[in-house]
């Protein structure tokens, strides 16, 4: 340290400190040093600095395992991987958007938990990719199972205690790769001589061996022949709607035990997203707006309370429109309807979250765009609108290719029949024969 | 409490889980267990290790590199304002004019202390304090990353890429950029 003097640079420390520094920075700020001098710019384009980069990326299970062999990238292949998962796949989005053409599947795996029969489309076969890319989880006729894509095989099964019931419907998160996922269970009771219930199931399983872990079952009050769907889980908070009319929302801390119940606009579907410190809520205002929402969880505190299992339990419904937020986005032209959301980490920067929204406008008809949220650490929130491709990616023709021999026309309504990973865009739906994912270009 | 002595024979009392950032230390705390001997740091200096150590809040002139050292996994601290600044009177005024005033002072101040702390933050492998904090938070604007201009203020970086070369470069890179 004796040799330290004032006239010290940056390019006098050794490449190995510098990539040391970059390995723990996010991508944004290594391409940003990479462009001050020709020194920086050679070790920010490194080969080792990117594979950091993209490993990074997977550990927070933003870039699938599947996809790419990251050994085998050169560094432009690896800055690709990650435009990529900004844009959606290159042939989401034709340059023009009148000269039509479906999207380029370049790999299908097809997995085949059901026997033989014909590859119609099967809605009740829920399938969903989980984000690491190499399960997929199902619901095969009432009972949860997992499958890993590599040998088209079942890894494990989960049947729910509760009596004469069944599940239908679930989110898993993963906790970190190869170990934990967290899992909200949808499940639905059929009591003899009494009408249905359903019931909602907080679960921890061992991805591997499927050692599981049961932390809450709740009812939802006053739900008794309402269909729960829906379902989301993140940290410690899970939601799931509870009411026909996609409105009502029952949150769950379930390491607190504890609930409550947001209503939203009486006649479009709501969706919520848990990022930290904050849930995203998608709502159409009392003045027919659809926006986006993002509400500080300090903001919930009183309205938690614990939960119950007694069957007169009264609950009531915090008005969407009275939660305080922290910052509203709305689209610019006001033109969209807003169906579903999809939100992760930016792989960009730290801070930083995608949200991929299904919507609908007047030019597009069904689509997909995306937006960026950036919450600073001190600052305001905000929200970016993609605007280079127009904002808009015409995902409808995703769906304009049917998968053969099958004769399916995939649905250009919601976006719940089947699973769309949003930053791989991987497809994944069932027919009545097997699970299908099909990758693009 | 663990006793460290650096590179010019000061002696420090520090607590345990602030030396525990560095992995360094930790693991030599492991080795030798619980233990009353003093933990050498040849490599380190005590105008350094002051500021490697100072805990991120409390109102000493520390501070106001102090706060780079708490972890990344921090959210709700603010980056780009020194906490001494934090007992201003004129909430207002702070927020609005002393950022800036701050971020450049410590770019003409701190430059070479920033330098020895990168190289003991090596040494004793802080990951956290690997400046990334300078890199992602430090900008004027709390906007994502630095601009390159000012990663070049800050660290002294020459531009010798030729004026269509860094024009080229810009153009290349603005996708990083994009939101």
């Amino acid at each position: 340290m004796e040799s330290m003097s004032a006239t010290m640079l940056l390019s006098d420390l050794a490449p190995e400190l510098i990539f040391s520094i970059f390995a723990c920075c996010d991508i944004s700020s290594v391409v940003s040093v990479g462009q001050t001098c020709r020194y920086l710019h050679t070790l920010a384009f490194d080969k080792s600095v990117w594979l950091g980069l993209l490993n990074n990326l997977r550990r927070k299970l933003i870039l699938d395992h599947c996809t790419h062999d990251l050994e085998a990238l050169s560094t432009d292949e690896m800055i690709g991987a990650v435009r990529r998962l900004l844009t959606g796949p290159q042939t989401w989005s034709p340059q023009n958007l009148d000269s039509y053409s479906a999207p380029q599947v370049t790999k299908r795996i097809t997995l085949h938990p059901f026997g033989t029969g014909p590859g119609v489309l099967e809605w009740g076969h829920r399938a969903k990719l989980l984000p690491s890319g190499r399960y997929v989880l199902l619901n095969n006729s009432g009972t949860l199972e997992c499958w890993n894509l590599g040998d088209d095989r079942v890894v494990w099964r989960y049947t729910t205690t509760i009596e004469h019931a069944e599940v239908y419907q679930f989110a898993a998160e993963e906790r970190d790769i190869e170990s934990t996922i967290m899992i909200v269970i949808c499940v639905r009771a059929y009591p003899r001589n009494a009408r249905r219930l359903y019931y909602v199931e907080i679960v921890s399983v061992d991805i591997q061996n499927g050692t599981r872990n049961c932390l809450l079952t709740a009812r939802a009050p006053e739900s008794e022949d309402h269909f729960l769907s829906e379902p989301v889980i993140s940290g410690n908070f899970a939601a799931v709607i509870i009411d026909s009319g996609q409105t009502q929302h029952m949150i769950i801390n379930w390491a607190a035990q504890s609930y409550f119940i947001v209503d939203g606009h009486p006649d479009t579907p709501s969706r919520i997203a848990f990022i930290p410190q904050h849930f995203i809520l998608m709502n159409r205002s009392l003045d027919e707006k659809d926006q986006i929402h993002l509400i500080s969880n300090d903001a919930l505190s009183t309205y938690w309370v614990p939960i119950t299992t007694r069957d007169d339990a009264k609950f009531s419904p915090i008005f969407a429109e009275n939660i305080p937020k922290r910052s509203t986005f709305e689209d610019s032209h006001a033109e969209q309807t807003f169906a579903d959301m999809h939100v992760h980490e930016s792989p960009l920067r730290e801070g930083d979250y995608r949200l991929w929204i299904h919507g609908s406008n007047r030019a597009a008809k069904g689509g997909l765009f995306s937006c960026t949220l950036s919450i600073p650490s001190n600052g305001e929130p905000q929200w970016f609108q993609r605007s280079r491709d127009g904002g808009y990616t015409v995902f409808s023709a995703a769906f304009s290719a049917p998968p053969k021999p099958a004769r399916v026309k995939m649905p250009l309504f919601r976006g719940d029949y089947f699973g769309l990973a949003a930053y791989s865009g991987v497809l994944t739906y069932s027919t009545r024969s097997s699970i299908v994912l099909q990758y693009y270009k | 409490m663990v006793l460290l002595v650096t590179s010019d024979n000061e002696q420090f009392q520090t607590e345990k889980d602030i030396v525990e950032r560095s992995v360094l230390i930790k693991n030599m705390l492991e080795d030798v267990g619980e233990s009353d001997q003093p933990i050498p740091l040849p490599n380190v200096s005590s105008s350094v290790l002051k500021k490697v150590t100072q805990p991120s809040t409390g109102p000493t002139e520390i501070d106001v590199r102090g706060r780079y050292l708490s972890t990344a996994s921090t959210t709700v601290e603010s980056p780009s304002r020194p906490p001494i600044l934090e007992q201003s009177q004129d909430e207002t005024r702070k927020r609005t004019t002393d950022i800036s005033e701050w971020d450049q002072k410590f770019i003409t101040v701190d430059q070479e202390m920033l330098f020895e702390i990168i190289l003991a933050a090596n040494y004793l492998d802080i990951k956290s304090l690997l400046c990334r904090r300078w890199l992602q938070d430090g900008s004027q604007h709390d906007q994502g990353a630095r601009p390159p201009e000012e990663i070049r203020k800050l660290f002294n970086i020459v531009n010798d890429f030729t004026p269509e070369e860094e024009a080229q470069i810009k153009k290349e890179n603005e996708w990083a950029e994009d939101r």
